[in-house]
């Protein structure tokens, strides 16, 4: 669907991108994980044409490279910046940029309610943008986004100044999207927001991947032990284990002092994965 | 083009939106038209502060006074002379609104100059710029008191004059060893000199009311100045071209409007490229030709729009008249093109926003006061005045003018027309290119 081949993106002094190599499948919804300057925002604006990589290809559907107007009718882009005109209401944004990718008539009108009503913003509509609250217009960003139907939906870090309510109806949009069958690419530094809702995870840190997989298989192999915090009647400890289940099964099954009055389980985390990794924590 | 429509109707709309941008597009060059169109239809004609008219003059007569007047008058800080071989092409000056009138001194004039007594010359010929007639009285006046300084010296205090001449007479016609000849000439002449001075009303008179100076009998009249039309003749009856301030002020005006449009355009593109509304538009299926297009095309209509609307407020509710229609739509279309260039290069004068607001309307005022924006050119000191053809401002007002009440001829306009359309083209692809450069 959307492949990066040896991508390099370098600013000035800074390598943003480093010899990205990443092939997102239909369907799925792909997370790119990694802390602030990670190179996310700049893979993003890569694959969607607004910046030219300095090295590698970029193919779109097979179609060819986003440069080219046409490859990009397919791709809906919901910036980490908030993309929208103020003064103008909900309504005449969605209409101006469904327009931009050639709707119109009662096909673009349907279309503009369709996804007013899938970000809950139809009471809304016709009130001017500049005074939504941050959660709204991000609402809006994506509703902006995804007007024309995209097969591929780009989401630069969606949640930022978000309020959690917000936060869900996102969520619950992606998921939306997962079920039409649309490509998601969803980017964030928040690891509970990449584990909840990606099927695949790429870890960026400092313009590289440094792994990609399942957020299960992510774990697994990189995610080290789950803690086992044990509380008897004298005392408390930790156990460090691969299989939790089967460990609290064998202490329950014991008796006397050593039986576990109550227990804590802490699963590794992507979280976990990136301290690993990195020896650094995402939230620096 | 839906596209590009499309994006053009978002920007009029925003404008239309934004009370500011409103303000200087609509509110303040209506203001300035009617405002300063009072003010300066009020304005006295005698201003004693005047400095550099801009005359050029003519000498048909090649008496050694005549070119020694004409010295004198270069001399004059009240002047600024330029003295032109033909009456042909004095009049082009004046016409094209290079210079503000144009003198003409007739063939004998050194001969009155020398001897006023001998009585008037033919008339000096007069032409004034239409866009200063109502400098008009005033410049006549500056003239004639000009030429009756040459006898000020002489004159200058008329009632020590009289006794002078009373006492030279009496001793003429008194002394015994005084030709019977001479005393034939001298008596009247004397007594002619008396009732000079008794009929001359002082020089002040003539300087702040010129006007009765041509046309008044009775007194004394050594040199009779014509006014010409030095404007094209027209096929209608009513040859005045300039009968109203506000034909003044309403071209200033509309270079006021479409300056206002082009800044307003060319900050919210510079607002676009900062709050991330450009970068979608990139991320669309349109071509930065069709991004750019759009912009151009709102602040096109826009600034025509403006023009329309000053030049319809201007005609039905004050009463401008307009040479021509279509040569004003013409000149209209021009400085339309001309500011949507400024508009784009406007767009790359800074990062953000204000660097952009603030720098941008710098430079336009700048530009509009050394254009005339603010006051006639005619009225500028002339080092300021030099520069003034750097100014797109400048061109948009000849035009304008031309179409307005200047009576410009078909290739009269192709000049400023012709330099808005090519200030634009230009503007418009450096603008753009750097624009695109600067949205990487
Ligand atoms: N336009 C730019 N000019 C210079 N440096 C940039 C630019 N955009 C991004 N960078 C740098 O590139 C690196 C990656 O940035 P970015 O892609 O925005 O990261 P992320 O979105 O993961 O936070 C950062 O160090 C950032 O400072
Ligand atoms: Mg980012």
């Amino acid at each position: 669907m959307l492949n990066f081949q040896n991508i390099s993106k370098t600013y000035v002094s800074i390598c943003a991108v480093d010899d990205l190599t990443l092939e997102i499948k239909k369907g799925e919804v792909f997370g790119l994980l990694g802390p602030n300057g990670a190179g996310k925002t700049t893979t993003i604006s890569m694959a969607v044409g607004l910046v030219d990589p300095d090295r590698g290809t970029i193919q779109i559907n097979g179609e060819g490279s986003p440069t080219d107007p046409a490859v990009r009718k397919g791709l809906g882009v919901a910036p980490q910046a908030l993309a929208l005109y103020d003064d103008l209401t909900a309504r005449e944004n969605l209409l101006l940029f469904g327009r931009l990718y050639g709707l119109a008539g009662a096909e673009l009108h349907n279309a503009v309610m369709r996804v007013l009503e899938f970000v809950t913003l139809s009471d809304r509509a016709g009130d001017r943008v500049g005074g939504f609250s941050g959660g709204m217009k991000r609402r809006l960003n994506l509703a902006c986004a995804i007007i024309h139907e995209p097969d591929i939906t780009l989401m630069d870090e969606p949640t930022a100044g978000v309020d959690p309510q917000s936060r869900n109806a996102i969520f619950q949009l992606v998921t939306d999207l997962r079920e039409r069958g649309c490509t998601v690419i969803y980017t964030t530094h928040y690891m509970e927001e990449a584990e909840r809702l990606c099927d695949r995870v790429a870890i960026m840190d400092q313009g590289k991947v440094i792994a990609l997989d399942t957020v299960d298989n992510l774990i697994k192999a990189h995610g080290g032990q789950a803690e086992l915090t044990i509380r008897t009647s004298q005392n408390q400890r930790v156990i460090q284990t691969d299989d939790p289940l089967s460990d609290l099964a064998r202490l329950m099954a014991g008796d006397g002092s050593d039986r576990p009055t109550s227990f804590t389980l802490d699963r590794p985390s992507l979280e976990s994965v990136f301290l690993n990794l990195t020896g650094r924590s995402l939230r620096d | 083009m839906g596209t590009i429509w499309a994006l053009a109707r978002k920007d009029l709309k925003l404008l239309v939106r934004d009370r500011s941008g409103l303000f200087f597009a609509v509110v303040f060059p209506l203001l300035y038209a009617t405002f300063f169109g009072y003010i300066m239809s009020g304005m006295s004609s005698s201003d004693a502060q005047v400095r550099g008219i801009r005359v050029v003059v003519v000498n048909n007569d090649d008496s050694s006074e005549s070119q020694a007047f004409v010295e004198e008058l270069k001399q004059d800080e009240k002047f600024d002379v330029l003295v032109a071989q033909s009456r042909v092409e004095a009049e082009d000056l004046v016409r094209k609104g290079s210079r503000s009138a144009m003198i003409v001194f007739p063939e004998g004039f050194g001969k009155t100059l020398s001897n006023p007594f001998v009585g008037a010359s033919e008339a000096i010929e007069l032409g004034i710029d239409p866009g200063r007639s109502m400098q008009a009285s005033m410049i006549q006046g500056l003239l004639m008191e000009k030429l009756m300084s040459g006898f000020g010296t002489l004159f200058n205090d008329s009632k020590r004059m009289r006794s002078t001449v009373a006492d030279t007479l009496s001793s003429i016609q008194k002394d015994p060893d005084i030709e019977p000849a001479f005393k034939f000439l001298m008596v009247p002449f004397l007594k002619s000199v008396d009732r000079f001075y008794t009929e001359l009303p002082n020089t002040q008179t003539f300087a702040q009311n010129g006007e009765s100076s041509t046309g008044s009998s009775g007194g004394f009249q050594p040199f009779a100045i014509e006014r010409v039309d030095v404007v094209r003749a027209s096929k209608d009856e009513n040859p005045s071209n300039l009968d109203s301030a506000f034909q003044i002020t309403f071209p200033q005006a509309i270079v006021w409007g479409v300056m206002g449009c082009a800044a307003s355009f060319g900050i919210s593109l510079v607002t676009e490229r900062t709050n991330g509304t450009l970068m979608r538009l990139r991320v669309a299926p349109i071509s930065w030709t069709t991004i750019l297009a759009s912009k151009a095309l709102a602040c096109f209509i826009a600034t025509t729009l403006v023009a329309a609307m000053l030049i319809a407020v201007g005609v039905l509710i004050m009463g401008i008249k307009i040479h021509s229609f279509l040569m004003l739509l013409v000149a209209i279309l021009s400085v339309s093109v001309g500011f949507v260039g400024i508009m784009m290069l406007l767009s790359v004068l800074g990062r953000t926003e204000r660097s952009a607001g603030g720098i941008g309307w710098a430079v336009l005022l700048i530009l509009g006061m050394l254009g005339g924006a603010m006051m006639p050119l005619e009225f500028m000191p002339e080092s300021l005045r030099q520069f003034a053809s750097i100014s797109p401002i400048k061109w948009s007002i000849l035009a304008l003018e031309g179409a307005v009440w200047r009576r410009f001829t078909v290739q009269e306009m192709l000049l400023p027309c012709g330099v808005l359309l090519g200030i634009g083209l230009g503007c418009f692809v450096l603008g753009s290119r750097i624009f695109r450069i600067m949205g990487k």
